[in-house]
């Protein structure tokens, strides 16, 4: 069975269909692309699987369980974890205690033993502690743990954003344009810490503009125009659709 | 298991208990008890300003209605001061619960509105339900605390009483903060989205630091109630939410010993200046915008910033002149 | 019976009168609400200082009602314009919240300063306008009718300034889309100087018209500060026929609530309504998401 099923996903917006009627599934353990240009409902479908919207028609499935109405914070609980696509993170606060708010929930001390300081307590920290530096040292962050998120480079700062997401335990990364405003050599550093990530065992499904990145790193790939799903397939099949041609590609050429 | 208190709080934990034997007057050491209580109203409030980043303007609201509630339940229902303050907190937080649960899901300017509006009604009840609160009148005769059979009715004796709740609530707060709630009010104030992201229940953390600021402020009242041993519906007025914004800001928000610095000057400086109360809360209102305009952070965190820059230029001489 | 209807009559006419002082004071708060996009808890504020300072004026240097009005309307709107200028101006560059902040504590400043001068005692102002007009069973006062009659008028005067003058445009071009009117040439500091200023003219303006018919004092500002808030999210926060509406609504509940309730519980009612609009019709009564200026 399929990790992530949306069935019919629809969602109106003042009588304007953003998304008509999409289908597809996420394999466990895949790494998934949305394309498609400007406007064809990328980011739409995308916040509807986060639960940023709620959908006019259609269901979103996650393990076999409805998730289609679940407000965003339970989907994290459930182990669905996206990323924003303009730089998210807690600028004034050190890269450590970004990482250790990612991994927040998995403390199961409740807020009496906080307040009495438990035993519980205590060892629940040095767990989520010892998370952190997981976090870190997988990412490849350690030295930069005291500094302030705000003072990290850009191409650190989006890497950050992963990190934080993956503290959070997830077992579907969904990732909001993550190489927007990349360089190149920024770009091919976030390839190589996808697929890091897909050794996890962490399933991901990304939306991106960047098609280097997409071709590059999608084992399937889902082509959306003005709301409906034209094409599916393997980054070989998408660049030999002659319509995904059509519409997207050809655009560029 | 570490200890209740750190070793280096208890050079200033002995500073306040021989603080009161020192100082002149009784005029002063009533100041004193004054600041703890307003320290304890300060301390609600930026639970909600600093911590969760919602700026409230209905603290009045719980102050008041937890002096009334222990006022009225030790004299009415003859019940001890003990008894009679837990009462007062429990209402306090049910109220805060319920104006939480309504003003929270409002944003912003929104959200201040609403519990102003709130802090308002509940000014028109005490006013007006005069059976109960005995109506602009106010509330006389509220039984003194006692402990084995001794009333705590003079300053020093209440100064103490509050000085421990002060205590207590303190590290209730630091606990608090220094906790994954804590982190998650955090992660809140910084960015609401991100927070909710990563699986964090907002509204539900909202609410609890709202019901939580609402006890301490209800405590507070109750405190207040008992010493002063007269309320009237004045005190569910908008003066003392401007006063606990006024110590919040201006001693710094989001940080315990900023805003009981803030506490401690506006309650004790300005009275031994001799100052008019009216003129004082202008002269208030005064620093507290030149402290949002000029530093953000509040007097607590400028020194505490300006000692840590002159501490690291002497240390970088120190170490200049041993490489030389 | 028939004097039932001549009370409720009576109410209806107090009720008009004092929304139409509400809808002055909320057309100048929505003004400040929709194009500097602040709300400002010192509204109530400039609101007494109209009612003051026309009492300072008449008491202390014996001028007359309305000149003591116009030069009081004149200096509060240059009080509020400098108010915007130095100390709103640099707190909305930093961030929303510290500036609506700050406008509360310009109000507590304002309230404190003018309560250390003045004395809190409630005054009475004289107004010259005491005639009373009988209509069927119903009795007018001259100041009553002044009122309705300079409400409406000052209501349509700056309507038909937001609509036709050059001024106006500016402003409306602004509240719309900042950056595009300073690209064609606006000066868009300026253009909030002004508002602001308007905002609170008009805040003074129906300080001192009610003056005569309450009494002025420096908390007076309080409750009507909020009250301001009421009326414009029972007409749609940033409409300004909204807040013209939504003023007459409040006053006319708040004078039968008054009469026929409780004067004492009245407040309750707008205060009350306030919060249930807000959480579940949060664009007011009359509908239109986002109404422009």
């Amino acid at each position: 069975m399929a990790l992530l099923q949306v069935e019919n996903l629809t969602k109106e917006f003042g009588g304007l269909k953003a998304l008509n009627s999409v289908c597809f599934d996420v394999s466990e353990g895949e790494i998934l692309g949305v394309i498609g240009p400007n406007g064809a409902g990328k980011t739409t479908c995308f916040n509807l699987l986060t639960g940023y919207y709620l959908p006019t028609a259609g269901k979103v499935v996650f393990k076999g369980e409805e998730v289609t109405n679940l407000p965003d914070y339970k989907r994290a609980l459930y182990g669905i974890v996206r990323t924003f696509q303009h730089t998210n993170l807690f600028p004034k606060l050190t890269v450590f205690d970004n990482i250790l708010i990612g991994c927040q929930r998995q403390h199961k001390s409740t807020l009496a033993d906080a307040l009495l300081r438990r035993k519980k307590f205590y060892s629940d920290e040095e767990l989520l502690k010892a998370e952190v530096k997981r976090v870190l040292a997988f990412i490849g962050m350690q030295e930069m743990a005291d500094m302030n998120a705000e003072n990290l480079s850009y191409g650190d700062q989006r890497k950050l954003e992963i990190a934080i997401a993956l503290a959070a335990n997830p077992e579907i990364l969904l990732l909001d344009e993550p190489a927007a405003g990349m360089n190149p050599s920024e770009s091919a550093g976030l390839l190589k810490l996808i697929k890091e990530i897909q050794k996890l065992g962490i399933t991901t499904v990304l939306v991106e503009h960047d098609m280097k990145l997409v071709m590059n790193i999608c084992e399937r790939i889902i082509v959306l125009n003005y709301g409906v799903k034209i094409a599916e397939g393997t980054p070989y099949e998408i660049r030999n659709n002659p319509q995904v041609v059509e519409v997207y590609l050809g655009k560029r050429k | 298991m570490k200890r209740l208190i750190d070793k280096k709080y208890l050079v200033l934990i002995i500073v306040f208990i021989v603080l009161p034997f020192l100082v002149p007057s009784s005029y002063v050491r009533n100041l004193l008890v004054l600041a703890g209580i307003f320290a304890l109203l300060a301390l609600s409030t930026d639970l909600v300003l600093g911590y969760i980043g919602q700026l409230t303007l209905g603290q009045s609201a719980f102050f008041g209605v937890g002096a009334y509630a222990s006022a009225i339940i030790a004299k009415e229902l003859g019940i001890p001061f003990w008894i009679s303050i837990i009462g007062a907190i429990v209402i306090a937080g049910v109220l805060g619960y319920f104006i939480g649960f309504i003003s929270l899901r409002l944003r912003g300017g929104y959200f201040a509105i609403t519990t102003l509006a709130f802090a308002q009604i509940m000014k028109l009840i005490a006013n007006n339900w005069i059976e109960l609160t005995r109506g602009p009148m106010g509330y006389t005769k509220i039984p003194s605390p006692s402990i084995f059979g001794l009333e705590i009715k003079s300053e020093i004796p209440y100064y103490f009483l509050t000085f421990i709740f002060v205590v207590l609530i303190i590290i209730i707060i630091k606990r608090l903060i220094d906790s994954p709630t804590g982190r998650a009010y955090l992660a809140i104030r910084e960015q609401e989205d991100l927070a909710r992201a990563v699986g964090i229940d907002v509204f539900r953390h909202k609410v609890q630091a709202f019901v939580i600021s609402a006890m301490i402020a209800g405590l507070a009242g109750g405190l207040y109630a008992h010493y002063f041993r007269f309320i009237s519906p004045d005190l569910l007025g908008i003066q003392y939410t401007s006063m606990a914004l006024m110590m919040v800001f201006v001693g710094g928000r989001g940080s315990i010993p900023g805003v009981l610095i803030g506490a401690g000057i506006y309650t004790v400086l300005p009275e031994t200046l001799r100052m008019a109360g009216t003129l004082r809360m202008s002269i208030f209102g005064v620093i507290l915008l030149l402290c949002i305009m000029f530093m953000p952070g509040g007097i607590y965190r400028s020194i505490a910033g300006w000692i840590k820059r002159k501490s690291k230029k002497n240390g970088n001489i120190v170490q200049q002149t041993t490489v030389s | 019976m028939m004097d039932y209807g001549a009370a409720i009559g009576q109410q209806l006419i107090n009720g008009v009168v004092l929304g139409l002082c509400y809808a002055l004071l909320a057309f100048g708060l929505n003004l400040i609400v929709g194009i500097l996009g602040i709300m400002s808890f010192a509204q109530g504020e400039f609101y007494m200082l109209g009612g003051v300072f026309t009492f300072a004026f008449m008491q202390y240097l014996g001028l007359g009602y309305v000149t003591s009005i116009l030069a009081s309307i004149l200096i509060v709107a240059f009080i509020g314009a400098l108010a915007e200028r130095f100390l709103i101006k640099p707190l909305a560059e930093k961030d929303m919240e510290i500036t609506l902040l700050g406008t509360f504590a310009i109000s507590i400043i304002l309230m404190n300063l003018l309560e250390y001068i003045f004395g809190n005692t409630p005054q009475k102002i004289f107004t010259p306008f005491k005639t009373l007009y009988n209509i069927g069973p119903l009795v007018i006062n001259q100041q009553r009718l002044v009122i309705i009659i300079a409400g409406i008028l000052l209501v349509l005067l700056f309507n038909f300034m937001l609509k036709n003058t050059k001024f106006g445009i500016s402003v409306r071009a602004t509240s719309q889309n900042k950056v595009a009117a300073n690209l064609v040439g606006i000066n868009v500091a300026k253009t909030y100087t002004l508002t602001f200023g308007m905002g609170c003219f008009l805040a003074a303006i129906a300080g001192a018209l009610m003056g005569p018919l309450s009494a002025v004092y420096p908390s007076m500002g309080q409750n009507i500060g909020l009250k301001g808030f009421v009326v414009i999210v029972l007409g749609g926060m940033g409409s300004l026929p909204g807040a013209v509406y939504g003023g007459i609504i409040l006053g006319v509940i708040e004078s039968l609530g008054a009469a026929f309730i409780s004067s004492e519980w009245k407040d309750l009612i707008g205060y009350g309504a306030m919060i249930l609009i807000l959480l579940f019709k949060p664009q007011g009564l009359f509908g239109r998401k986002g109404a422009g200026v």
